[in-house]
């Protein structure tokens, strides 16, 4: 089974070496790693060379944003499951991905998905708060749960079928196609109760009310556009990310 | 003019090659600048033996990058011209006063390998096609060939401030020369193919092209294309009149189709048209 992890960069050349080192260090032997890189404007670029030809596939080069990056790096993906690994982040242990192959080989499942950690971001070893995503439900799954998207692989086929990321979002295109793949289409899942990805505390999505406002607009959209859930959906959402700061403590 | 123009090849792991194209450049060999890209065979070192001058990057940066260092090179030594052309034996270098004559009066100069469809295989001729058409989209230009490597420049600021790495270059390249004003004309020179065999097209070119040329006009259709690529599926495009199915073979490759006839009727008119036979 390949694997195919994609990273998508943007001045990320503080970061990525410690993303790309956690993903070429994986004991899983066949992992296919693309960067996609958005014309970055510092070192990323040299970074990225200095791995040679662990790095599959990069391309460096203007695009339209986070998730139409996302999709080049799908529409280039030539493994039979993908995953994403940001360039802030990186995987808890070496042996992740051979935990990801070896569940998807045992479950059959489409997709896997597992435990995150918010990690401080001159400290990765600091842990800020912890996500425990416990088992998939679709009445969770109503009730605003989601998995963390960084831990989520899915099978390539089923991005063939039900496509990649909508681009018309600009914050929740992930959350988008978890409700169409999870919600609308109904693929089989399996949980890895394991922390699999470390992030950096600081994402794209939770900056500012602006950003706050436009993200809940675009979940409830979401919502709607794949008839799964509604307005309390989009509540318990939000208040999901409460508890997981009231648990840190 | 000879001696403004700068004659620029790039070389990654061409051992095997490098040599020969060396020997072809002998006469020019004042002009020429050898790139070594990253090369972990012995390329650097049969270069420099020949005595050529030699540029060398410790990793394999890709075109751009060769592109970069070559105009970096050509502004600091005073050439006016640059001449690029691939170290692998696709390009025959006999051609190059072809470019040199023409450069006096274009600013680009795209070669052109389709002149004998007879030797080029059907499927490299319809993805050619298909390319062609989608550049005259953006930049309204008729040209037979887009991609070729073989190309002949006037020295200018094209590529500052700008790293890319894709091969869409090729592609951004002609298109920021037309938006700039300049004038873009061809050269025709052999094709080296295989006729009987298949020329897939591979997912990452394609990805490549379309991308390039979203960033220069917002049609819909485009993205509508990289949404039947991630799915794997065949899709169609219609270009000014001309049609093109692109099928699906496998996780890394499309083949593409096109009524032959209507891609040979094009492609002769760069042969027959006296518009097109400037010089």
């Amino acid at each position: 089974m390949k694997i195919s992890i994609i990273t998508i960069a943007w001045n990320s050349g503080k970061s990525i070496g410690d993303a790309i080192k956690s993903v070429v260090s994986q004991t899983y032997p066949d992992i296919e790693y693309i960067i996609v890189d958005g014309l970055s404007k510092d070192n990323t670029m040299e970074v990225v060379k200095s791995f040679g030809s662990k790095v599959t596939k990069s391309v460096s080069e203007r695009d339209k944003g986070i998730y139409d990056a996302l999709n080049k790096g799908i529409a280039m993906a030539e493994g039979d499951v993908i995953g994403f690994m940001h360039s802030d982040d990186l995987f808890a242990d070496e042996f992740v991905i051979e935990k990801v192959a070896k569940l998807f080989n045992e479950t059959g499942a489409d997709s896997i998905y597992g435990d995150l950690e918010y990690v401080y971001k001159n400290d990765t070893s600091k842990v800020l708060r912890y996500w425990k995503s416990g088992k998939f439900s679709r009445r969770n799954l109503l009730l605003g749960w989601m998995p963390p998207h960084p831990t989520l692989y899915i099978k390539r086929e089923i991005y063939q079928k039900y496509g990649g990321f909508d681009i018309a979002f600009k914050i929740s295109a992930d959350y988008d196609s978890m409700l169409r793949f999870l919600g609308k289409y109904k693929i089989s899942t399996a949980y890895l109760p394991e922390v699999m990805v470390k992030m950096r505390v600081g994402g794209a999505s939770n900056r500012s009310l602006k950003n706050i406002i436009q993200k809940s607009k675009e979940d409830l959209h979401a919502i709607r556009k794949n008839q799964f859930g509604n307005i309390f959906t989009l509540v318990f959402k939000n208040l999901r990310k409460v508890t997981q700061f009231i648990k840190k403590q | 003019m000879k001696q403004n123009v700068l004659i620029s090849i790039p070389a990654f792991n061409e051992e095997k090659h490098i040599s020969i194209i060396l020997n072809q450049l002998s006469a020019f060999k004042k002009y020429v600048l050898v790139v070594n890209d990253g090369s972990t065979d012995n390329t650097e070192q049969l270069i420099r033996e020949s005595g050529f001058a030699c540029i060398s990057n410790s990793i394999n940066w890709g075109i751009t990058e060769f592109y970069k260092t070559s105009l970096e090179y050509a502004i600091k030594n005073n050439y006016t011209h640059m001449i690029t052309l691939d170290s692998d034996g696709q390009h025959d270098p006999s051609y190059i006063e072809d470019f040199i004559k023409k450069l006096e009066h274009f600013d680009l100069i795209v070669g052109n390998r389709f002149t004998n469809l007879s030797v080029i295989p059907e499927s490299k001729i319809a993805s050619n096609l298909f390319a062609a058409l989608l550049s005259r989209k953006i930049h309204g230009i008729i040209l037979p060939d887009v991609a070729c490597g073989f190309r002949g420049m006037k020295i200018s600021s094209v590529f500052g401030g700008y790293r890319i790495e894709a091969f869409g270059v090729v592609y951004d390249m002609l298109f920021r020369f037309v938006k700039s004003g300049s004038q873009v004309g061809y050269v025709n020179i052999p094709a080296i193919y295989h006729p009987s065999d298949v020329y897939a097209t591979k997912i990452d070119e394609i990805v490549s092209l379309l991308n390039v040329a979203r960033q220069y006009i917002d049609w819909s259709v485009l993205e509508k294309i990289l949404v039947k690529i991630i799915k794997r599926k065949d899709f169609k495009l219609r270009l000014f009149g001309y049609d093109f199915q692109a099928q699906y073979l496998d996780s890394k490759e499309y083949l593409f189709s096109t009524d032959l006839i209507k891609a040979t009727a094009y492609y002769d008119q760069f042969k027959t048209n006296p518009q097109f036979q400037l010089l």
